[in-house]
């Protein structure tokens, strides 16, 4: 290969732009679809609704390797709602899950701040939670973009 | 169910079996995976019920672990206090 039909240096081309983990570990730059979902997501119990293809669990987890704040997901159709946490919960209790499931909502998913796999730990409001939409099973993303998924049997 | 749990069922009951735990009541537990391993999870609704506005993790009562198609367990200190069988 020649070396000079390469245009651009292999760190252009390769920034981890967006990659949870790039983010978590060397600071590399949000996306720019995850830069506007966070304007969209400035604070605490910031609320946003999105086209289910504009955004994924991995970009939620970029978001929290950047905030160090959680992220819950919520998909009725083709949209999803997106909420903001802080650095232990999310502002979602069993009734407002009741809510969001009577108005067609399931769980997508949430994240949990850190990087190791204990983090990824259900809570037992997580377990309520999944009770309350009467779902089997759904995810928890760590900061880095690796995922544990769980199910509350009877 | 885990399709992990489902594959080793019969190592996860004999498993039970030599250490007196309670194989009926660790079907029945919340489980939580990842790709090599499953956590049964104790779940107390009473400390859940302000749902994602308390994340005080629920307790690992038994670490399952496949490695190399072997499973392993491992005991947390809650394994006997809630996966124990009734004498």
């Amino acid at each position: 290969m020649n070396i000079n039909s390469i245009e651009q240096p292999i760190e252009q081309r390769n920034t981890g732009k967006g990659n949870p983990n790039a983010v978590l570990t060397y600071g590399a730059e949000l996306n720019n679809r995850q830069k506007e979902l966070l304007t969209q997501l400035a604070e605490y119990d910031s609320r946003v609704t999105v086209s289910k293809k504009s955004v994924s669990m991995s970009d939620l987890a970029a978001l929290t390797a950047f905030t160090g704040d959680e992220f819950a997901m919520f998909t009725k159709g083709g949209k999803r709602l997106i909420i903001r946490g802080d650095k232990i919960s999310v502002n979602i209790g069993n009734d407002s899950a009741e809510c969001l499931a009577a108005e067609g909502y399931r769980w997508s998913g949430h994240t949990h701040p850190g990087f190791d796999y204990l983090c990824m730990q259900p809570s037992d409001g997580d377990y309520s939670i999944l009770d309350c939409f009467k779902q089997e099973v759904t995810v928890i993303y760590n900061s880095k973009g690796d995922f544990r998924t769980f199910e509350k049997r009877s | 169910m885990c399709k992990l749990f489902t594959k080793y069922e019969k190592e996860i009951e004999q498993y039970c079996l030599e250490n007196s735990l309670d194989f009926e009541k660790a079907k029945r537990m919340p489980q939580c995976w990842g790709k090599n391993d499953i956590w049964l999870q104790y779940h107390d609704p009473q400390k859940g019920k302000n749902g994602l506005k308390d994340e005080t993790p629920a307790p690992i009562v038994l670490i399952i672990t496949i490695n190399n198609g072997r499973v392993e367990f491992e005991k947390t200190e809650f394994t006997e206090k809630y996966l124990k069988k009734a004498s």
